[in-house]
């Protein structure tokens, strides 16, 4: 205790928290964090703020993809200011302003995190080279390397937009990008960027500063704490090496996305130069329109009898199947159980409609029984349309579902079964006392689960078994998404509605995961 | 123990089976029925598409056809062979499916192994990272948007590209990862393995089964998918073979098929071609290839779903 506490001062003030309660190590990360993702940040408005703005895209993405600071003189706005200002006193020239930026700006970037390395070189002056260092140097590295790489392929594509091919050296081609702004000033880039969007564009628009920048707070997140940690994250660079690209295809694919949700407050237009905010209008339309009765009404129906037919048939058919004792017959009744679950739904679809259809087999069968009196085309009567729904994915999946009930019953205690006959108890005593209690938790979590997805109603099946006389009931919102999307290109408006399922299913799936834990002591995430 | 268990199962089985009351037996006749209600609804649909398939297609339509052909004819198959459209999309189809099998599998085994390192020091962090994709998505029309930006759109890259990775799949395989002993990965490493090694040499061959099972999710997944033709390659080069029956089966988008199928105007070899005769033969063919794997595959299939499913 004594060796230990040295020079601990007996006044509590301001620096004694700055000083000595924290190390001088932990405000320098803590304030180079804070300065990346304020950079972050801006990047990011920088980037949701034009990425799916098609006529500026290119424009946007020669500044975004390593201009932070350049947020503002992106966009078109900034180019009209400009030359607005240019035209009204005739002194002020844009090209050379741009320039500054151009320049300007990743050379701050560069002396930010030049600071911030030589801060923490500094304090750790004893032993200059130690990992610290080196993750530090490397975390401020990597965007300074990013910003300049993707600054130098700007250039020489703006080089190449305006043919000129000569200009090789990067120096010279960032003073070249003048004749670009020039170009863009006459208006011709601008059609020919607008009709050359490719999969280049779409690679320089990816925000590498702000996944890099990511990558750095990540580090220093790792830093704060101490040296060991470094020391593990370079005994695991290899595993590091091996995930790391795949969280940035995972942001690609799967987080990028998100930013699209901006539409759903735009009225955008693909064609469009400028998408006006609207607020929360179309989610208000969504909400007083008509159908949005009928849509809401359609999907929880759906869910609730797929809900409650999938579960007591798969329960049903996973009891039965387990009383069969030839081991052998068990196996062949699953895998033909199975069978419809691997056909596509298009398959299916048509199966389905050619079972149920007026000269189909189940209209011979009731004829012939004298249960009906005429033909009934069952598919173009809407009121059984969440029936036929229902049934049909009955039919496609209830094999599948048997397969994590029948485990979880291989798992119960044999010798419970044995307790039980010595106790008298006949089959369904050991079916209702033993083997349901016994699988009680499995279909407890599948349960909540599946109430977590309550407004998944399914898509392709209501989409393939709808027609035009159904379609009243059949349309579930994603349906409605897709007929607003993708027939009647009201982008905005789909996207809204597809947003306002993902954030109630978010909602739910957590409550569920909460029962979850709670009631069958299990957690799903 | 095992043995122990055996014998007691043999001994109690000897000693309950012997009293089979009548209740037992009108269980199992009952059992047996359901049974055969059960394999017959989901045998026969196939089994009759089959019989039509094979049957002379302008008899078909007279109906009555059910698990045998009435009138042997391979004229709907040969149809559909002559086909070229149904030929690149036979192509596109296989093509599809083995490169989103192997890609899909490599990067999701990736992944599972870094998750199943229990050293990695953001295991956590790059696991919840991963669930989240599972629950939120942004929906059709940004990714539609993002694929234009990204450029592929109405290419072949937009069937194998986007699905690569998938957080369930990783989840299953990094649970059974999780299973092996980790002397295993100590030894290797003990050895000089690097991790690149340890996981191509030592662990990918000991997954063969879970491997097997998410190969074959994203293999059926793929060959099955048509939704990705119709709204984001809509264009002949690119057809698939499901996105073609779905045409075939018309109604559902108003769609009009390019497939011909009029029956006063395609006639091959004297035979007229029906509707009804050229969907079932699409519809085998788009058919048997997963009904043929499966089967082999089942014994897998407890393993990964039940470990995937409540381990979330």
């Amino acid at each position: 205790m004594s060796s230990g506490a040295i020079t601990k001062p007996l006044y509590g003030d301001v620096s004694h928290i700055l000083f000595y309660r924290y190390p001088r190590k932990f405000w320098v990360t803590l304030g180079g964090a804070a300065i990346i993702l304020i950079l972050t940040l801006l990047n990011w408005v920088n980037v949701i703020d034009t990425y799916f703005d098609n006529v500026e895209f290119r424009i946007m993405q020669m500044d975004a993809s390593f201009g932070i600071f350049t947020a503002f003189f992106n966009s078109a706005d900034a180019y009209d200011w400009l030359y607005s200002r240019q035209a009204s006193s005739g002194a002020f020239d844009p090209g050379v302003m741009l320039n500054i930026f151009r320049i300007g700006f990743p050379l701050a970037f560069l002396a930010a995190f030049g600071l911030l390395a030589v801060a923490v070189i500094k304090y750790k002056s004893k032993n200059f080279i130690t990992l610290s260092n080196i993750g530090f140097g490397i975390a401020a590295v990597i965007p300074v390397v990013f910003c300049t790489l993707m600054l130098y392929i700007n250039a020489q594509h703006n080089a190449y937009l305006i043919e000129d091919f000569g200009a090789k050296n990067i120096f010279l081609m960032l003073l070249n990008s003048q004749d670009v702004g020039d170009a863009l000033a006459r208006g011709h880039a601008r059609e020919y960027l607008r009709d050359h969007i490719s999969i280049y564009n779409g690679l320089t628009a990816i925000p590498w500063p702000m996944i890099a920048s990511f990558f750095a707070i990540l580090a220093m997140i790792l830093l704060r704490k101490d040296d060991k940690r470094l020391t593990m994250v370079w005994h695991q660079k290899a595993l590091f090496l091996m995930i790391i690209p795949i969280m940035i295809y995972v942001f690609i694919f799967s987080f990028l996305p998100l930013a699209g949700w901006q539409m759903s407050f735009q009225f955008f237009q693909p064609a469009a130069d400028v998408h006006p905010w609207v607020g929360f209008q179309h989610f208000m339309n969504f909400f007083t329109r008509g159908d949005f009765q009928r849509v809401m009404t359609n999907t929880l129906a759906m869910s609730m009898i797929n809900l409650v037919l999938g579960f007591t048939t798969s329960i049903f058919l996973a009891l039965m199947i387990n009383e069969i004792r030839l081991r052998k017959t068990k196996r062949v009744i699953q895998t033909i159980s199975y069978l419809p679950h691997f056909l596509s739904w298009v398959v299916a679809a048509g199966i389905i409609e050619q079972f149920l259809s007026g000269d189909g087999i189940l209209n011979d069968f009731m004829i012939n029984l004298g249960l009906w009196d005429e033909r009934r085309l069952i598919l173009a009567e809407p009121d059984s349309f969440w029936m036929m729904l229902g049934l049909s994915n009955v039919w496609k999946s209830v094999g599948w579902n048997t397969i994590i009930y029948l485990a979880a019953m291989t798992a119960i205690d044999p010798e419970l079964y044995e307790s039980a006959e010595i106790d008298g108890a006949g089959r369904f005593g050991k079916m209702f006392n033993i083997t349901l209690p016994g699988i009680k938790s499995t279909i407890l979590v599948l349960l909540i689960m599946s109430i977590g997805f309550a407004l998944n109603a399914g898509f392709e099946a209501p989409l393939l078994l709808q027609n035009v006389m159904t379609r009243p009931t059949a349309e579930n919102i994603d349906l409605n998404v897709f007929f607003q999307g993708i027939d009647d290109q009201n982008y905005s408006l789909a996207t809204a509605v597809g947003m306002f399922r993902t954030v109630v299913a978010i909602i739910l799936i957590t409550l569920a995961n909460q029962a979850s834990k709670r009631f069958a002591k299990e957690s799903l995430v | 123990m095992s043995a122990n268990a055996d014998l007691r199962n043999r001994y109690s089985k000897s000693r309950y089976k012997v009293k089979q009351t009548p209740g037992d037996i009108i269980f199992h006749i009952f059992n047996a029925l359901l049974m055969i209600f059960v394999v017959v609804v989901m045998l026969y649909p196939m089994l009759n598409t089959l019989a039509i398939s094979f049957n002379e297609p302008l008899d078909s339509v007279r109906g009555g056809i059910y698990l045998w052909p009435r009138i042997f004819s391979l004229a709907a198959y040969e149809e559909v062979l002559e086909n070229q459209l149904l030929v690149v999309a036979f192509r596109n189809s296989i093509m599809r499916t083995v490169i989103s099998t192997i890609g899909g599998l490599f990067v999701c085994s990736v992944a599972a192994y870094v998750l199943s390192r229990r050293e990695f020091l953001l295991r956590k962090f790059v696991t919840i990272y991963f669930v989240i994709t599972m629950y939120v998505s942004a929906g059709l029309i940004p990714v539609f948007f993002l694929f234009q930006n990204l450029g592929i759109l109405n290419t072949f890259h937009v069937y194998w590209l986007p699905g690569l990775f998938g957080a369930f799949n990783v989840i299953v395989i990094r649970s059974y990862m999780q299973g092996l002993p980790d002397s295993l990965v100590e030894a290797a490493r003990i050895d000089g393995a690097g991790e690149f090694r340890i996981f191509l040499q030592v662990i990918l061959p000991i997954c063969k089964p879970v491997l097997a099972t998410v190969g074959l999710w994203i293999a059926v997944g793929n060959w099955n998918d048509w939704f990705t033709t119709l709204v984001f390659a809509n264009e002949d080069h690119l057809a698939t073979l499901q996105h073609e029956l779905m045409k075939s089966l018309g109604g559902a988008m108003g769609e009009t098929s390019n497939i011909n199928m009029h029956p006063d105007s395609a006639q091959t070899g004297g035979h007229v071609m029906t509707p009804v005769a050229v969907r079932a033969a699409i519809t085998m063919i788009a058919t048997v290839p997963i009904l043929c794997v499966y089967p082999f595959l089942q014994k897998y299939f407890v393993k990964g779903v039940h470990v995937g499913s409540v381990k979330g």
